[in-house]
């Protein structure tokens, strides 16, 4: 399938003014580097989420993308065409759309803002008459079109700005944290939305930043993880997991507490991690481990605790979620 | 572009028409400024003062095109920071740098609105002068007048970019507006001739574009002047209009460039 977005070796470092002299000898200000030879590859119609914590590059990636940052190093291609300087944005063929409300004009109503950035797109009149409707209707917001933008809620002012983008009909879609300012409910409107209405009817290519994992596994087909400027993952959701742990998770059921035995346990071979059950309700004493894809350590490791006196009443594999191998990264990274 | 900068005047037209006091506010203020005029003629009550004879003598009719031309530049002039930073501080700059839009066209376009009303209020004075204040219109030469008007137009358009060059970058303090309004104000020949100042001051004040284009209008609205008589406050403009807009389309794709280097295109 063609590639609708290629990177390669994105390199982005920003100037920093510390102080007065740097803003006159601004060729010699220092500069802090956020991207560190970002290289992606998205395919044609596929979602991918972008994924990491904060400061990981995620925003700065997208905005290198649609042209509002100029990237220090590296080279962009969307649709095959050289894009570097960001003019995929200008000629339509990629919209970003910030997690910003404030975007729009919010004494306009929704319709008139669509008027507004409609024309402003070179789109005629007769086409606006015909888009405009129809992108309101398609976002939920007939009803509303009329109202003032300051009188929507914040599901609302997004899905307005998700149809200012789709005025063009661009070829690829970047989103920045789409629901961040939403509520549980709306938030799963927002995910049935981009992903039954954008990618699946109309195959728009989705590069969508989040903190989210569970809204990036439900969206996406695909992950990118960042980590401190650095491209640490790519794949599917199975798959970046187990590329960024290197380890598999076991619950380990016991009769009491470890005590002493968790720090023995941890300097094992192969042992990652020995950590409190979080996600998972065990009747009991349960606690997690993290070891390296090796299935012997286990047995090594029951044996180690009941020689310390901890009784072992079950041991089971378990999958690791994407947010947790996302939190290994930063803890260990 | 027509298209482009018609709905952004539509669009500032709604936006401020919706703040219903303060357009009453901004409206009655266009009129306001004329009723001083009014009084300060009814003061004066027509003496004719000898070191503005070229001008016709009559003190209020000189004030007049001093004061349109003045508030003109002020406010237009600094039309282009604040519809930049209002346009990053709600926002909405990024979203309209995806549009097939051109950059100097949306900046000019997002100051129309400003630029519009003042020109109205240029308009309002002036004919004010001729029904209230009772100036002659056989002492009007309208077609150097108009001349003057837009080669004056295009400079401050110029300037204007250059500031908000400068609002890109540095976001705020910017130092062509602050010099060009209060340098303007004391040197232009506003409230006074130039002539009366030191000569080295007179010579400060020739390198505003305000000095030429009040001289210009008073000259061609006052004293029935033609193209050949102004044509050194012609020539001037000229030059300064010729020179500043490229600079200033250059000028202002390098602060883009800044900021997008910088990354701080919505910073604000």
């Amino acid at each position: 399938m063609a590639l609708a977005i290629e990177t390669e070796n994105i390199v982005k470092r920003f100037p920093v003014t510390n102080s007065l002299g740097d803003v006159f000898a601004f060729w010699k200000r220092p500069t802090v580097e956020v991207l560190r030879g970002v290289s992606l590859e998205i395919e044609a119609g596929e979602a991918t989420a972008l994924l990491g914590p904060n400061g990981a590059g995620k925003t700065t990636l997208l905005k290198i993308l649609a042209g509002l940052i100029l990237p220090t190093e590296g080279y962009i291609e969307i649709d095959g065409e050289d894009v570097t300087d960001g003019s995929a944005a200008r000629d339509g063929r990629l919209i970003y759309v910030s997690n910003e409300e404030r975007s729009m004009f919010w004494r306009l109503s929704g319709r008139e803002n669509l008027r507004v950035f409609a024309t402003l797109q070179h789109l005629g009149r007769a086409e606006q008459s015909r888009l405009i409707p129809e992108l309101l209707d398609l976002v939920g917001l007939t009803e509303h079109a009329d109202r003032p933008v300051m009188r929507y809620s914040s599901g609302m002012k997004q899905r307005l700005a998700i149809a200012r983008g789709l005025l063009v009909k661009p070829s690829v879609l970047l989103l920045d944290e789409p629901t961040r300012s939403l509520d549980p409910a709306g938030a799963r409107q927002m995910w049935n939305f981009i992903r039954t209405e954008l990618v699946e009817k109309l195959g728009t290519t989705l590069l969508m930043a989040t903190h989210n994992t569970e809204e990036a596994a439900a969206l996406c087909d695909r992950v990118a993880v960042l980590h401190n400027g650095e491209l640490r993952a790519h794949d599917t959701v199975s798959s970046v997991i187990s590329m960024l742990t290197g380890s598999e998770r076991w619950i380990i059921r016991t009769t009491g507490q470890w005590n002493g035995a968790t720090a023995s346990v941890q300097a094992l071979p192969g042992v990652h991690r020995v950590g409190e059950l979080t996600d998972v309700e065990v009747d009991g004493f349960a606690v997690e481990l993290h070891v390296d894809g090796s299935e012997d350590r286990i047995p090594v490791i029951v044996r180690h605790l009941v020689d310390s006196g901890v009784g072992v009443t079950g041991v089971e594999k378990a999958q690791v979620s994407l947010g947790a191998a996302i939190e290994q990264l930063s803890r260990t990274a | 572009m027509a298209r482009d900068l018609w709905i952004l005047l539509w669009k500032d037209l709604r936006v401020a028409r919706s703040y219903r006091f303060a357009f009453f506010v901004q409206m009655v203020s266009i009129v306001a400024p004329l009723v001083l005029l009014v009084f300060l003629e009814r003061t004066l009550g027509g003496i004719s003062v000898p070191s503005i004879s070229e001008y016709g003598g009559n003190y209020v009719s000189f004030l007049l095109l001093g004061v349109v031309v003045t508030t003109f530049s002020a406010t237009s002039l600094g039309a282009f920071s604040q519809s930049l930073r209002t346009a990053q501080v709600t926002g909405t700059l990024e979203a309209l740098l995806f549009t097939k839009a051109r950059l100097p066209v949306l900046v000019i376009g997002m100051s129309l609105y400003p630029f519009v009303r003042e020109s109205l209020r240029m308009a309002i004075y002036i004919a004010g002068g001729f029904v209230v204040l009772g100036l002659a219109l056989d002492t009007v030469n309208l077609l150097p007048a108009l001349v003057v008007f837009a080669l004056f137009l295009t400079v401050m358009l110029s300037m204007g970019l250059m500031a908000a060059s400068f609002t890109l970058v540095f976001k705020q303090g910017d130092p062509i507006t602050l010099l060009l309004v209060a340098g303007s104000g004391f040197l232009s020949g506003v409230i006074y001739p130039v002539e009366v100042l030191p000569l080295w001051l007179q010579k400060v004040a020739l390198a505003l574009p305000q000095t030429h284009a009040i001289e210009g209008l008073r000259l061609s609205v006052l004293s029935n002047a033609s193209f050949s008589d102004i044509s050194a406050q012609l020539i001037v403009l000229g030059i300064f209009a010729v020179i500043m807009l490229p600079l200033a389309v250059v000028g202002f794709s390098v602060a883009m460039d800044q900021a997008r280097t910088e990354g701080s295109l919505a910073h604000f």
